[in-house]
């Protein structure tokens, strides 16, 4: 087991439906070690994505502990939590998630620049040469296909060379040519950046290369 | 509750904040048009009711000369064969004396009959007749606080000692205080030989009131006195026809306010445009949802239809209600702008039309937006494309759509305007004026895209002003359009107050001395003991231009100037110290044995009046004969200002020995205006005296009055304008809070994106406001240069000022929208997948 990156202890999600309250996740544990690929699957409404926010920093839990490293980030107020998202997280969603108004190489750019790198545009440009997107640097989101804006947004990801990558579904929107390319990239990129992967995913071709699939069935773990 | 009521609530409640723009456009509008509607029927009932009482009789006979012979018989036979009653009054500006104080008044010299209509309200309750009897005068309360007098003391007029019998508090013909010489002093017509201030030469006007006995037509009787009348100098018109000073003034400031609620409702149709656009965009994927469970286009677009009509009838109706509400505060709001007891409610034809206009309009604007439903497919649910896509972008249909509704407004506001030339020139005016700033708008953004600062903040806040369906071409073009249009009238008012009111040019003179008899001129320069420069002047008519009579206007429209007025016609044999020729090679030409030809000069301005060069041939009347000479020189003048200057400009020989009096221009420190008039008052009673700095402090006052009426229905256009913005910024409220989230996930502070926000609108409003002051000064300039002739002064520091505050304004708008804050990223970003 390598050294352990992400810590989640007894994690436990409630949401507010009308007036009643219903779990998502409840009494959640497991660890992910540096460089692992982990898939979290499950059927829809099992909490995979909830989990995923909680992972991030995006949402709080009810109760329970999430460490990166020595950090708890379950305890971090939201300016620290900013800060922890910018420097350590990567982000890809299924829906990219990319500013319409930013072109490729901006959308890259974005949180370098954000972070203060004076290497942020170099950076950008690497990237994107990385995964055969320099041509299209000026593209906006609406000008490129779906593949394409996965790629930008695994770029965007990478730019600041967190520790983790939470991916949710990141092929989910794609065709099945370019979700292969994607994933691939995804994994390749993993290895050069030795970079820990958590992924949300329904499907079993994609779980079947992670290197651990943590299965979810009504907010528990099942496997 | 009937199924499509139903769907048509249940989409209002969705869309609740586009619908309140739109509410509120609808309000905005409408309430500005039954304020203006309301306001103008109390003017028409003030002025129009009683038209006879504002004019004085039937008919009205009015010249600056003794009537003519013909002119008196004709309406003498009026009264002897017709039983038509006559009264004869004399208009002037003299100076009423007290001991060693004078001031300035308006005099009225009136006939035992006066008034043969309407009423003359003294204070001591009594009718005029019984109070005025020869060797007294009526006279207003400031006058009596300015020359510290009381009821039956005795007071001066030219040389004429006449006890004050009681004091003027109103008279039908003066229904409200405009602009005056002086305060208004009543005297009769048996002391007017006394008072001798009606001499050759005075500036006069004469006037005889007829009152016709009941079954005689006053048309036709006027046009009878109209065959006899002399050429130009004598006016016969009817009540119905006159146009009072009174008049004249509410016809151009009702002009005015109707122009400012026009204003205000195509830039609330604008508003009410992008908030339908904002709504159905919101709208969007349940009109997807709706399609593609099989509602056909008619339904959809006869629900939304609806839904806007339901929204534009409650916005019509609270208009109404605040309208009515605001009315009765007008008078204190708007102080001596109408007397209050002339305010009225709010009315119910006022009410209505406003509101039936209003509700045309927001439907009509509402169209364009509606039509782009067709453009919606159920595609779209499938795309799973974000509400901000282009599905609303093309817009085939939209031209054919918007051609005919554009053209239904035109119809609508011409219509309003009661006169299509005027009608048209609205409307390409607000149409060039709204092209011009959309295309400043246009060429700031174009170049906002292209360019890439280093800050991050200001990159993002170029970059989402280009934010798909952003609107910000709408926002800057109508904010800039009403800014421009505010701004505008504020410069041409402090420049006309900068000419006439708030300060001379130095060397300018400021009191200027009428009336001085050819054979006195040597007795005024001794006793003043100022040196001053006396102007010959002769009145004269200019009959024709190369032998192409003079005809006067007769389309019933205002004029500026006219060429068929009489003119104050003077000679010299030198340029007056501030001008210069503009065409021809001196003031005049000599022939070859070193004689002045008759000839004559001519100043720019009139030159442009009647499209005059040099070599035409003008043909004069000067005292009914003829006289024609050529133009030889064009003048100018190098500032504008309260120094004198002629028109037409002849050699000495010919018109020196023509009757002529003159008007002195004098220079003198403000502390000794008052013991000139005095010594004047005294020694030469029948001139008269003109402080141009009280005058201009009169002017100032009644402006101040008025101008803030119109100020206040000019600054709606503003609200408009934030309507709009506001609108603009809901139809990117998913654009705006999909960023926030992206920010976030990246890392972003709250306040860092509040930041974004708030620099791209402080942007907006900053480049707005830029291209209303770039639209502004020339158009004010070219207004202040070439329409009035005055000295321009472009008051930087306020356009600044104004640059400042609207971008402040606009930079705030963003902040109720508290995007970032509070904002769950897990939700948001979950919304956002499954849209």
């Amino acid at each position: 087991m390598p050294k352990p990156l992400l810590r989640v202890e007894e994690l436990n999600k409630t949401y507010l439906l009308g007036k009643q309250r219903v779990a998502v996740l409840r009494d959640i544990s497991f660890t992910v070690g540096q460089g692992e690929f982990v898939a979290i699957t499950g059927a829809s409404g099992s909490g995979k994505s909830t989990l995923l926010a909680l992972l991030g920093g995006l949402d709080q839990a009810d109760s329970g502990r999430i460490f990166l490293g020595q950090e708890e980030i379950s305890k971090l107020n939201e300016k620290r939590l900013a800060v922890l998202r910018n420097r350590r997280i990567g982000f890809v969603f299924q829906s990219f998630h990319l500013a319409p108004s930013l072109n490729a190489f901006e959308n890259v750019a974005f949180p370098a620049e954000l972070a203060g790198d004076r290497e942020a545009a170099a950076k950008a440009e690497r990237l994107l040469r990385r995964v055969d997107l320099w041509p299209r640097y000026g593209n906006f989101p609406s000008q490129l296909s779906g593949g394409e804006r996965q790629r930008v947004a695994i770029c965007r990801a990478l730019i600041n060379t967190p520790s983790l990558i939470l991916a949710d579904e990141p092929t989910g929107n794609l065709d099945s040519a370019a979700a292969a390319l994607v994933l691939d990239l995804l994994l390749q990129i993993k290895d050069e950046y030795g970079v820990t992967l958590v992924m949300v995913t329904h499907s079993p071709e994609v779980a079947a290369r992670a290197g651990r699939v943590i299965r979810l069935s009504d907010g528990r773990i099942a496997a | 509750m009937n199924r499509r009521i139903s769907f048509i609530l249940r989409e209002l409640r969705a869309s609740g904040r586009q619908a309140l723009v739109l509410f509120c456009c609808v309000v905005l509008a409408v309430a500005s048009l039954a304020l203006v509607n309301s306001f103008q029927t109390d003017v028409a009932k003030l002025l129009r009711g009683d038209a006879r009482a504002l004019h004085g009789g039937d008919l009205l006979i009015d010249s600056h000369y003794p009537f003519s012979a013909a002119l008196e018989r004709a309406v003498t036979a009026l009264t002897t064969a017709k039983g038509a009653r006559l009264c004869r009054l004399w208009h002037l500006n003299s100076l009423i004396r007290k001991d060693d104080r004078s001031v300035l008044c308006q005099l009225k010299v009136v006939e035992a009959d006066y008034p043969l209509y309407g009423e003359v309200r003294l204070q001591s309750g009594r009718t005029l007749a019984a109070a005025l009897r020869p060797g007294s005068v009526i006279v207003a309360p400031e006058l009596l606080s300015r020359l510290n007098l009381r009821l039956g003391d005795r007071v001066r007029l030219g040389e004429a000692d006449l006890e004050i019998a009681d004091v003027l508090l109103g008279e039908s013909s003066r229904p409200v205080e405009l602009f005056r010489m002086g305060p208004p002093v009543i005297a009769a017509a048996a002391d007017l030989a006394a008072m001798n201030l009606v001499r050759e030469g005075s500036r006069v006007q004469y006037e005889i009131a007829v009152a016709l006995p009941p079954g005689l037509d006053p048309e036709h009787e006027a046009e009878v006195l109209r065959t006899v009348v002399a050429g130009g100098s004598e006016r016969v018109e009817t009540a119905a026809t006159a146009r009072s000073g009174v008049k004249r003034f509410f016809d151009n400031l009702l002009f005015f306010l109707s122009l400012a609620a026009l204003a205000t409702l195509l830039l609330s149709g604008i508003g009410v445009h992008s908030s339908t656009t904002a709504l159905l965009r919101e709208r969007q994927i349940s009109i997807a949802i709706c399609k593609a469970l099989g509602a056909d286009l008619a339904f959809l677009f006869g629900h939304y239809l609806g839904l806007i009509a339901l929204v534009a009838v409650a916005g019509c109706l609270t208009a109404t209600l605040m309208a009515a509400l605001a009315k009765p505060g007008f008078g204190l709001l708007f102080p001596g702008v109408l007397p209050t007891e002339h305010l009225g409610s709010l009315g119910s034809v006022a009410a209505a039309s406003a509101a039936a206009f209003g509700f045309a309009a927001a439907l009509l604007f509402a169209l364009g937006p509606l039509a782009s439903i067709a453009e919606i497919k159920p595609m779209l649910l499938l795309r799973r494309q974000t509400p901000d896509g282009a599905a609303l972008q093309r817009t085939l249909g939209k031209a054919l759509v918007m051609a005919p509704v554009a053209l239904l407004v035109a119809i609508l506001v011409i219509g309003r305007m009661e006169d299509t030339r005027t009608g048209l020139y609205f409307l390409c005016g607000m149409t060039a004026l709204s092209a011009v700033a959309f295309a400043f708008a246009d060429l700031f953004l174009r170049l906002a895209a292209r360019l890439s600062p280093r800050s991050l903040t200001l990159r993002l806040a170029l970059r989402g002003l280009s934010r798909p369906g952003n609107a910000s071409r709408s926002v800057m073009t109508t904010l800039a359009t009403a800014l421009a249009l505010l701004f505008t009238m504020f410069l041409l008012r402090h420049n006309l107050e900068g000419n006439y009111i708030a300060s001379f040019p130095p060397d300018a003179p400021n009191v200027f001395v009428l009336n001085i008899q050819k054979d006195e001129c040597e007795r005024f320069q001794k006793l003043i003991t100022i040196p001053c420069r006396l102007y010959p002047v002769i009145r004269g008519r200019l009959k024709a231009i190369n032998g192409k009579a003079v005809v006067a206007r007769n389309d019933g429209k205002p004029a500026m100037d006219t060429l068929a007025r009489e003119f104050n016609l003077t000679y010299n044999d030198s340029l007056l110290p501030d001008e210069h020729i503009i065409a021809g090679k001196a003031l005049f030409k000599h022939n070859a044995s070193g004689q002045t030809p008759l000839q004559v000069s001519i100043l720019d301005t009139v030159r442009d009046l009647g499209d005059m060069k040099i070599g035409d041939i003008l043909t004069f009347s000067i005292h009914g004969l003829p006289l024609t000479a050529p133009v030889t020189s064009i003048r100018a003048r190098d500032h504008s200002g309260p120094s004198p200057f002629f028109y037409f400009v002849l050699p000495p020989q010919y018109l020196r020995d023509a009757p002529w009096n003159a008007f002195a221009a004098i220079k003198l420190p403000p502390a000794q205006v008052a013991a000139l008039q005095n010594l004047l008052a005294s020694e030469m009673p029948h001139l008269s005296v003109l402080n141009l700095g009280e005058l201009a402090a009169e002017m100032g006052r009644v402006t101040a009055k008025f101008v803030r009426l119109v100020n206040f229905f000019a600054a709606l256009s503003i609200v408009a304008g934030i309507l709009i913005l506001w609108g603009s910024l809901l139809a990117t409220r998913l654009s705006r809070l999909a960023e926030a989230v992206y920010y976030r996930v990246m890392g972003a502070s709250k306040w860092f994106i509040l930041r974004i926000f708030l620099v791209e609108n402080l942007i907006l409003g900053l480049a707005s406001a830029l291209v209303a002051v770039l639209i502004a000064q020339p158009a004010a300039w070219l207004v202040c240069r070439h329409g009035l002739n005055l000295s321009y002064q472009p008051f930087w520091s306020a356009s600044l000022t104004l640059i400042a505050l609207t971008a402040l304004l606009v930079g705030l708008a963003v902040l109720p929208g508290r995007f970032g804050a509070r904002l769950n990223i897990a939700n948001s970003l979950k919304e956002q997948s499954e849209e």
